[in-house]
């Protein structure tokens, strides 16, 4: 075990789960292929509507099991893997499910409920896995549903998985086009889901690529998001170490209450405290707690802590 | 008593969002003025569920064993992991001013620590960003102005879902309020709201 003091806590190898969502057109595979050093899991042929000269290395797979094999043979020689797209990924997983598990599969030869348990578990596990190693690049088809007079555009992957794929994404982007300029949106709204986090929020313009020039839009928003962990780690650090040493005052001076005469020496302790972050509101909540569980009330009359019976 | 206090009125998360149900909902005016007038709900068997949920949660991070055969083991463990240390059910209040009227902001949160604001929710019918136009992440993060985010950490009773606000993309409540106060006024139901929820009441 190695125990890290916030403000030597290093973000420069922090694996990033994201998605990347959009209509069909808008560039998500080109935009995927802009991580740093990436390995294509291509289940959708995207790799061909990619302009040569940004197309990496890709591995195209029949099944679930093989797809897992490429992943395993990509450590140490990827720094990102992609998988195009997501809800393929999920068609593969519900065959495989029902492949080997007997739970998956109806009497009739259909994709059971539990199966879907089954898939959802996978996905979780895979997600968790992959963080380990690389960078994770989820690539989702959207579709425009109308919801009374507005749009929603919604992720192309079976329903009841749809929710859950969101969960260990640091970061969503629905992708989309508009006079002729891409942009990413991170900000969730009530056209499209997206995730905000480390300080990238927002919809942000992904500039047009010229021949010759680099496609590395991701790789740099990657770094940008460790270098946001960093300067945040370094700037709550301070506040986190005194907010520690309050609250450990806090539970002493709360643990000290025994009888209604401990309880305003205690508030007026609490009140000197140097509070950092959230620790003045959790110290009046520990004495709330406190006074509850010893029968102590508040007597507006005398303005005093009495127990409640003699109130 | 001052003349401020006299004159201050309280809001609450559930009050605004029973507001906003009535854009949403074909009963949500009724269920509104229900809630304007502090009339008491009726207990629903998800609101049972909700309240046994939590429950549950806040016994195990009290330290009571959480049993292996327990119907929501799993989310139950995951949710008392994250929520270890945290203070819980705090009662905050805050003082604002929305077009000249003085408000009493009041909420309670179901979990604090360390600058993080957690809500929890039992939903069997979760969907991604339910909680997008809720206005309690509004509200909750303008009661705690020193949190740096508001997480929903919501369960089905299998899985673990979580919605996280960082401050910085939410807005502030008062702009909601000052559009609810006009709703009041254009309604005629402002006297209603000033007689309800002044702040002594």
């Amino acid at each position: 075990m190695a125990i890290v003091a916030p403000s030597n806590m290093n973000f420069s190898d922090k694996n990033i789960i994201m998605i990347i969502s959009g209509l069909p057109g808008t560039g998500k595979t080109t935009l995927a292929l802009s991580a740093p050093d990436v390995l294509l899991i291509d289940t959708d042929e995207g790799m061909a509507r990619v302009n040569p000269a940004h197309r990496k290395d890709a591995s195209v797979c029949k099944t679930y099991e093989e797809i897992l094999a490429d992943i395993k043979a990509a450590e140490g020689h990827y720094k990102t893997i992609v998988i195009d797209t997501c809800g393929a990924l999920i068609e593969y997983m519900k065959d495989w499910a029902m492949r080997t598990d007997p739970k998956a599969s109806k009497a009739n030869g259909g994709f059971s409920l539990q199966g879907y348990g089954v898939i959802k578990s996978e996905f979780i596990r895979l997600s968790a896995e992959l963080r380990k190693k690389f960078n994770v690049i989820y690539l989702f088809h959207e579709n425009m549903t109308k919801n009374d007079d507005s749009l929603f555009y919604e992720l192309v992957v079976e329903g009841s998985t749809r929710t859950l794929v969101y969960q260990p994404a640091d970061l969503a982007g629905h992708l989309f086009i508009d006079h002729s300029k891409r942009y990413i949106g991170f900000t969730p709204t009530e056209q499209y889901s997206a995730k905000s986090a480390y300080g990238i929020r927002g919809i942000i313009e992904i500039p047009e690529l010229k021949d010759g020039d680099a496609n590395d839009f991701l790789t740099k928003l990657f770094a940008k998001v460790r270098k946001n962990l960093e300067t945040q780690a370094q700037t709550v650090a301070p506040q986190k170490s005194q907010y520690e040493e309050v609250m450990a005052s806090v539970r002493e001076f709360v643990g000290n209450i025994e009888k209604p005469e401990d309880v305003i020496p205690c508030l007026k302790a609490l009140k000197g405290l140097p509070h950092a972050l959230t620790s003045e509101k959790e110290g009046q909540a520990a004495v709330k707690a406190r006074i509850a569980e010893l029968g102590i009330v508040y007597d507006k009359a005398t303005k005093t802590y009495v127990y409640a019976e003699e109130k | 008593m001052s003349m401020q206090r006299r004159n201050k009125l309280r809001v609450t998360q559930s009050l605004l969002s029973s507001w906003l149900y009535v854009f949403k909902k074909d009963d949500g005016y009724e269920s509104f003025l229900k809630t304007l007038n502090r009339e008491k709900i009726p207990v629903t068997q998800a609101m049972l569920d909700g309240t046994r949920y939590e429950n549950c949660l806040n016994n195990i991070l009290k330290g009571e064993p959480l049993p292996m055969d327990h119907e929501w083991h799993d989310p139950l463990l995951e949710m008392a992991v994250e929520l270890q240390g945290s203070s819980q059910q705090v009662v905050i209040f805050r003082d604002t001013v929305v077009d000249g009227q003085p408000i009493l902001l009041h909420g309670v949160l179901d979990y604090l620590r360390e600058g993080h604001i957690w809500d929890c929710k039992f939903s069997k019918t979760y969907h991604l960003n339910k909680y997008l136009d809720s206005p309690q992440t509004a509200m909750y993060l303008s009661l705690v102005p020193e949190a740096f985010d508001f997480t929903y950490i919501i369960s089905d009773g299998k899985y673990v879902y979580r919605e996280k606000y960082p401050r910085e993309i939410v807005p502030p409540i008062e702009p909601t309020i000052k559009l609810f106060i006009d709703f009041l006024k254009k309604h005629d139901l402002y006297k209603i709201f000033e007689e309800k929820w002044r702040v002594n009441n």
